[in-house]
């Protein structure tokens, strides 16, 4: 039906669907495809200053000998494993606790999640900068007081990558809480209803009805997760120093921008982790598709 | 229908060209037909004593010396820019990637040898012909570096070295009645032992005497100097092919300073702590800070934002006597100071008539004047004798200056190819050791060990050893 109603669309409509696409696809072919192709091409080249020299793999080979490297990675994947996890399953607790509420009730609940989305990373990190001070922060105040228990949260190696994480899901939580309560709403309350006829408990309802129906959603949000957790980067410059201590958050986003645009002025070798950061998001999205991306009917 | 597609995708190609394309090169010549030579320079200078109403802010002294020039040179015409710490080291490469580099860069000589080794440096050494000996001989050592057929050129002129030496606040320990454990003006040299009983004497819970940090690899000179102490070497003999910290002496150097955070000698978040030290220093938490001999200029600043607030006796009034050491050293090891060289390195120049106006400009910066001015608005040593003492209101800066000069170099590798992507490996394996998760013997092997990649799979390559180096 599509095929034959794009061989019958007209020469003017194709021409003005291509202007169409332009504003956005210009920008998008400028700063996302151009960059992400140059970015590839570049790992394969030696940049100096006074040129370039094609050098095959050879940035590649000197990635697996690069043990801040290989640590950057660790650190990167631990960063996934807890703030994912954490950030879908908050996200739809939250989301199915707030559905069923009234309209305003719901409406103030994600203007209240997602206003650290608009928020932005800066103004955020300042203000876990000073919550995370050991000094005067009200984090060590609260612990303090509560627990009777102070720490340098983020300069001992046991703490500072489980306190960035905790940092990242609380300004991550916004756009999935807006997509679940999105798809809750598509689920027909009819299905509901037969359950509950059935003698389904809500448990068992959220377990057998809710929680496949979200598959959908549940599949966008852990393959946009990941990718933005891979690329954690802001809180990372902002909250530690060069990702420290002892490396110990220093993840493969940061790296690349130290490689880069530190003295250091690597430019090839950092293209070179980015194009395998790139490989890597590319396998694990394949993988989160291929395991959760089977079509969900309402049939 | 395939060939309008076609046509599509060469427009689009087109417009991302032009959005990506390469910026032009720098015109050579001015409207007026006056040649432009572009200056950028460090945000050095803040003041110079007898310019007050010429120079007020960063960039106003380069500004300055622009107009002196353009008035005794009415043929070239300078453009100044004064980039901020953070651009200096991101911006200077980027425009030489994008084919439009200053012509004129004063910078430290640590970034400048870098652009040697790119071989997009002119080699200076006919601007200081003839004048050689008026210049200090560590100063002018530091920029001579090899080119790729390993003879030593001068690749940046040098204008003033900062010099570490150990800054202390003498008031800790005379109001408490000790100023006996720490060295005469007269003689500001310690002894190992006088140096350890007199942390031991003042450390308490309210002050951590020495004043660090390892977070970052900016200001690793501190740290390095306890390693110098030692007899340790970041690298042996020049040979910049190896990494020689891991060393027994390097391995008791950070034992020492581990087991000195330990005690209480250095502040218990020296892994993760940033600048935070000079804050100490001013409010009396740190006593005793390896630094340059600017600290005087620093307490000037620290007093107006009534940011000084060391009290040790309680009452009330601020104690605050700055005095400059050198810094300690184990039995049998000689005093050697990290000397961080400013200089001007100047950009490959195609056009001669260019080449000659930049050059003119070069040799007018680096006259006694204008280093002299350079150097006392630094507070760093100039590096040409003939300026003469430009710190005699400052007896305590002349005396430390000239036992500093009289001392041996540390040699950081500054100028080596890879010293930026070498420093950068330190700090996570000193935070290791500061916080007990390796003991200083693995925290060196590891760094050696990693250093040792990082130079098999190395940068530019010049030669490694200098002749006769």
């Amino acid at each position: 039906m599509s095929s034959v109603a794009s061989s019958a669309m007209k020469s003017p409509q194709r021409i003005s669907g291509w202007l169409f696409l332009l504003p956005a696809g210009i920008p998008f072919a400028a700063f996302v495809v151009w960059p992400l192709v140059h970015g590839v091409a570049l790992s394969f080249f030696d940049v100096q200053l006074r040129g370039t020299e094609f050098i095959g793999w050879e940035n590649y080979r000197r990635l697996l000998d690069d043990e801040t490297f290989w640590s950057a990675v660790k650190n990167t994947c631990k960063f996934v494993l807890l703030v994912v996890p954490i950030v879908w399953g908050l996200s739809l607790g939250i989301s199915a606790l707030v559905y069923p509420m009234g309209r305003f009730a719901r409406a103030f609940f994600r203007f209240a999640f997602y206003v650290p989305v608009v928020a932005g990373g800066v103004c955020l990190a300042m203000v876990w900068m000073w919550i995370f001070n050991g000094q005067y922060g009200l984090l060590n105040y609260l612990t303090g007081e509560l627990l009777g228990v102070e720490a340098d949260w983020l300069g001992r190696t046991d703490t500072a990558l489980p306190s960035l994480a905790a940092v990242v899901v609380t300004w991550s939580l916004g756009q999935p809480i807006i997509i679940f309560l999105a798809a809750l709403g598509g689920i027909p309350p009819e299905l509901h209803e037969a359950a509950r006829i059935d003698g389904a408990g809500a448990i068992r309802r959220f377990w057998h009805v809710t929680l496949p129906l979200l598959r959908p959603a549940s599949l966008f949000v852990l393959v946009t997760q990941t990718i933005g957790v891979f690329q954690v980067f802001v809180v990372i410059l902002l909250l530690t120093v060069n990702g420290g201590p002892a490396n110990a958050t220093r993840t493969v986003v940061y790296g690349m921008y130290e490689t880069a645009f530190t003295p250091m002025y690597d430019f090839d070798y950092a293209a070179a982790q980015g194009s395998l950061l790139l490989v890597a998001l590319g396998t694990i999205a394949v993988v989160q598709f291929r395991l959760l991306g089977r079509q969900t009917t309402m049939d | 229908m395939i060939a309008r597609r076609w046509v599509v995708v060469i427009l689009l190609a087109a417009g991302l060209s032009s959005c990506c394309g390469c910026g032009s090169e720098r015109p050579i010549r001015d409207r007026q037909g006056r040649i432009i030579v572009e200056y950028w320079h460090q945000p050095m200078v803040t003041t110079v004593p007898g310019l007050e109403d010429e120079v007020k802010e960063v960039g106003d002294f380069e500004r300055y010396l622009a107009r002196q020039f353009m008035a005794e040179n009415p043929d070239i015409v300078i453009r100044t820019q004064c980039l901020n710490w953070e651009d200096l080291p991101r911006k200077v490469p980027i425009s030489v990637l994008g084919g439009r580099p200053p012509d004129v860069l004063m910078d430290f000589i640590g970034r400048t040898s870098g652009f040697w080794y790119q071989g997009v440096l002119e080699p200076l050494d006919e601007v200081i012909a003839g004048s050689e000996q008026d210049f200090q001989p560590q100063l002018l050592d530091a920029s001579l570096l090899p080119d790729p057929q390993g003879v030593r050129q001068l690749h940046a002129v040098p204008l003033c070295g900062w010099v570490q030496v150990l800054a202390l606040n003498r008031a800790a320990w005379d109001v408490q009645g000790l100023g006996h454990l720490i060295p005469t003006r007269e003689n500001p040299r310690w002894t190992w032992d006088q140096f350890e009983t007199a942390m031991a004497a003042i450390a308490g819970p309210s002050v951590t005497p020495l004043g660090m940090q390892v977070a970052s690899e900016q200001g690793d000179y501190r740290v390095l100097q306890f390693f110098w102490a030692f007899g340790a070497e970041v690298y042996h003999d020049r040979d910049y092919s190896r990494v020689a910290l891991n060393s027994r002496q390097g391995v008791e150097a950070l034992g020492w300073l581990v087991a000195a955070k330990q005690k209480g000698w250095i502040q218990s978040n020296v892994a993760t702590a940033g600048y935070g030290f000079f804050e100490m220093f001013w409010q009396g938490r740190t006593v005793a800070i390896p630094s340059g001999v600017s600290v005087h200029q620093a307490y000037s600043n620290a007093v107006r934002d009534d940011k000084v607030t060391a009290d040790f006796n309680g009452d009330g009034r601020v104690d605050m006597d700055i005095f400059y050491t050198l810094p300690p050293t184990r039995p049998g090891v000689a005093v050697s100071l990290p000397v961080a060289t400013n200089g001007l390195a100047v950009f490959k120049q195609a056009d001669p008539a260019k080449r000659k106006a930049v050059m003119r400009f070069v040799r007018f910066l680096a006259s006694s004047q204008s280093i002299g001015r350079y150097a006392r608005a630094s507070q760093m040593l100039p590096s040409r004798k003939s300026v003469g003492n430009i710190f005699s209101d400052q007896p305590a800066v002349t005396e430390i200056l000239s036992r500093a000069s009289r001392c041996d170099v540390a040699d950081m590798g500054a100028t080596s190819p890879n010293y930026y992507d070498i420093r950068k490996r330190l700090p996570a394996y000193l935070q290791a050791a500061f916080l007990g998760l390796k003991t200083p013997a693995e925290a060196l092997a590891g760094f050696e060990r990693e250093t040792r990649g990082v130079l098999r799979n190395g940068g530019p390559s010049p030669p490694n050893r200098e002749p006769g180096g």
